[in-house]
């Protein structure tokens, strides 16, 4: 029997291909540990409030992304740079903001996308000056380790890996075109960004975050799909099993990612139906001082009593 | 003429600063009375009986109806001083007593209110007179004309004041005369009339649908003909308490002055003298009858001004006062061609114009109307909002669109990241095309230079003369 008939030929590209991504993803996997945050102790540390700052500030950060057109990856670096800061090191609530905004700096330093540290700071709000920023941005480089200029491994990155070994298994099974349907990339990262904007989802490790929003796109998929088609395709749950096979990968217990997932899950909803979880941010509103009669009735006043008809 | 003085009369900027202070101006159309009548005065009275008071009080009020030149200050002093103090007499009189006016008195009395005020204004002694830049010309008699005001409020406001009496006096006829007082440059006397006009309005109900005919024809006339008439302010707040006592349901005809009338005072150049009252007016109507909101709003935005910024902000000034008291209901049938308008507004390169229309976003009341309505609202104002963010010049503006987007991303962020999504795709393909169009330039270019390079050969040789 030749190794042909037994099918131990050279691997095909695509076998070459998935195990350099899983090889991939096992090394952020052996790294996740590095990167984690745990917020509940910047909670004893801080305060009641801490988390719910913490939040209001993440979600300063997302719309600042917005913005300056930043990336995903900017972002999630930022809220990552954000967090492990917030773990290591007791900051007032009144310097929450400089530390947020100095986070997005460093991220946007350490992927190469320039924001003008000075509109940056006058636009934020933020009760800081550009050298209250530079002076932020070095301690945050120091006690996170960034001085070699090596970004952290986020959520992203897991999304990233996971959707590749997910593309070349649909590859295989001959669902591309569902799988392109489907994990949309944009749509996952945008859910993956306000995700991380619940510190409870937050300190959750990054990889389980990742795979359960590529798990509640597919749940959505099957929840529209099924009862209008009544079925599905073989190929189709064969791919939708790798998710448990990159569960596997992971380590991550069954229960645990369950109970994760759940939470994940509920935030993402309240997205999707644009339920509102948080309290309406105060804004300064400055006006140029020439702009003194803002409504004709303001300062009107009549003397003259009602006349009836 | 130094030379900095000559450059700023022609630079139009430096056009106030080159205005003098000027006096204010006495104007008068009383002329000089050919038949000097000296006035002598009469015991006061509270010194005679009371039997003999109301005889008094006739004689005192027709010496009060001469009238005297002003314009000449040291003219006739000792005559108007006893008219002054007289007419001081007759205010206290009328004011304290009881059973002083009498049936016979009342025709005195508007005689003598007549022969002072009735007069025809005097032509400005400005010929471009800008009542936003100047001072207004005041009435020289005002000493004596004052006074007649001052009595004729207390005659008309007084306990005993009969309006089955009064309407013998008071009719047509009067009304219009005191209706042309109102175009009077002088602001203490048409204070005094809005208030004199406003006692009649309530007491004669006979008058009323004649006084509102004929402020409608001011007011026409104002709008269509002259864009002249300095009482249109004092007219329109008398107006706010009339429409804020109208009964409900509102007659179709007092609808039709909202649309025919009100509205189209807003197209006028001098907005900005009565902007306050008319703004006011309008809601009134609105809180009368909340189904109005849609003519007022279209009717605005069909008068939305196209070329003066000042205009703009006044116009957006009283959009405000109109949401302020908008029924939800009402809200949603405008919501579409005003945030059309609106988003037009925070486009402008008129700062201004463009801070007046973000500040509405500070609004507690409006903004729970755009939540509701945020699937709606947020797809017309974002692209405007996103390119400001990026294109405006004033910092100001940056700042209030930074906070009107984060506010919008709040409202309802899904929304928000899918605009974001569809404009940042729509600026991709409109590059896109613009590369292809220039790539498109380019080969056309380059085909044109071939090609003339070809002819060039041909055409180079030299033709062969036989």
């Amino acid at each position: 029997m030749n190794n042909r008939s037994k099918g131990r030929g050279r691997p095909g590209p695509d076998a070459i291909n998935i195990k350099h991504i899983v090889y991939e993803l096992e090394k952020a996997l052996n790294v996740e540990e590095k990167y984690m945050t745990n917020l509940f102790v910047a909670d004893q540390n801080s305060g009641e409030d801490a988390l719910l700052a913490r939040d209001a500030a993440a979600r300063k950060l997302r719309f600042l992304k917005t913005w300056f057109d930043l990336s995903s990856q900017v972002f999630l670096t930022a809220i990552n740079l954000l967090d492990r800061f917030l773990t290591k090191m007791k900051v007032k609530p009144s310097h929450l903001g400089c530390v947020s905004i100095s986070c997005l700096y460093v991220a946007s330093e350490l992927h190469k996308c320039q924001i003008n540290p000075s509109q940056l700071v006058s636009i934020s709000q933020t009760k800081c000056r550009v050298s209250d920023l530079d002076r932020m941005s070095d301690i945050i480089r120091e006690k996170l380790g960034l001085e070699r200029g090596d970004a952290p491994i986020t959520a992203f990155n897991y999304l990233n890996h996971y959707l590749k070994v997910l593309e070349c298994a649909a590859k295989q099974l001959k669902v591309k075109s569902q799988f392109s349907t489907i994990l949309q990339r944009k749509n996952l990262l945008t859910r993956l960004e306000v995700v991380m904007l619940d510190s409870e989802c937050a300190c959750m490790r990054p990889s389980i975050i990742a795979l359960s929003m590529i798990q509640s796109r597919l749940e959505k998929f099957m929840f529209a799909e099924v009862p209008c088609k009544q079925y599905v395709s073989v190929e189709m749950y064969r791919f939708l099993s790798v998710i448990n096979e990159l569960q596997i990968i992971s380590t991550m217990l069954p229960h645990e990612y369950a109970l994760r997932y759940g939470k994940l899950k509920n935030v993402v909803q309240n997205y999707d139906n644009n339920i509102r979880t948080a309290p309406p941010s105060r804004l300064k509103w400055r006006l140029s001082l020439r702009l003194n009669t803002l409504r004709p009735l303001v300062n009107f006043r009549t003397n003259l009593f009602l006349i009836r008809e | 003429m130094s030379t900095t003085t000559f450059v700023d009369r022609i630079d139009p900027f430096a056009k106030r600063s080159l205005k003098k202070k000027t006096k204010k101006s006495q104007g008068s159309s009383r002329y000089r009375n050919s038949q000097d009548v000296e006035l002598q005065a009469l015991p006061p009275l509270k010194d005679v009986s009371t039997s003999e008071q109301e005889d008094l009080f006739i004689r005192k009020l027709r010496q009060c109806c001469v009238p005297f030149d002003f314009m000449d200050p040291i003219a006739d002093l000792k005559g108007k001083e006893v008219k002054r103090c007289t007419l001081n007499e007759l205010v206290d009189y009328i004011t304290g007593g009881r059973g002083v006016l009498t049936e016979a008195v009342y025709p005195e009395i508007i005689k003598m209110i007549s022969a002072n005020l009735f007069r025809t204004l005097p032509p400005s002694e400005n010929p471009d007179f800008d009542p936003e830049e100047d001072d207004p010309t005041l009435e020289a008699s005002w000493p004596h004309l004052q006074l007649v005001y001052e009595f004729f409020l207390r005659f008309l406001e007084s306990s005993d004041f009969q309006p089955t009496i009064g309407k013998r006096v008071i009719d047509q006829k009067f009304v219009l005369q005191l209706l042309e007082l109102f175009d009077s440059e002088d602001p203490r006397e048409r204070d005094f009339l809005k208030t004199v006009l406003h006692r009649i309005y309530g007491k004669f109900l006979g008058l009323r649908a004649f006084i509102r005919k004929q402020i409608n024809n001011i007011f026409l006339r104002f709008v269509y003909e002259t864009e002249h008439f300095n009482g249109v302010g004092e007219l329109l707040e008398i107006l706010g308490s009339i429409i804020n006592g109208f009964a409900l349901p509102l007659k179709a005809e007092h609808k039709q002055f909202l649309v025919k009338v009100l509205i189209p005072l807003h197209k006028v150049k001098c907005l900005s003298l009565y902007h306050a009252q008319l703004a006011y007016c309008v809601v009134q109507f609105l809180e009368k009858d909340p189904t109005l909101t849609e003519p007022v709003v279209r009717g605005l935005l069909k008068y939305w001004p196209k070329t003066c910024s000042q205009k703009e902000v006044m116009f957006l000034g009283e959009i405000e006062e109109v949401l302020d008291v908008i029924e939800p209901s009402q809200f949603t049938r405008i919501q579409d061609p005003l945030f059309k308008q609106i988003a037009r507004c925070v486009s402008s390169p008129h700062f201004q114009v463009a801070e007046r229309a973000l500040y509405f976003w500070n609004n507690e009341y409006i903004m729970s109307l755009m939540e509701e309505n945020n699937h709606v609202i947020m797809p017309i104002m974002f692209p405007a909002l996103y390119r400001i963010s990026k294109e405006h010049w004033n910092p100001t503006i940056v700042a209030l669109v930074y906070n009107v987007l984060k506010t919008f991303m709040e409202m309802n962020s899904k929304l928000f990241d899918e605009l974001t999504a569809t404009y940042k795709a729509e600026r991709q393909r409109e590059k896109k095309r613009e590369k292809e169009r220039d790539e498109l330039w380019k080969r056309l270019a380059e085909l044109e230079l071939s090609n003339s390079k070809k002819m060039i050969p041909h055409n180079s040789s030299p033709t062969v003369k036989k």
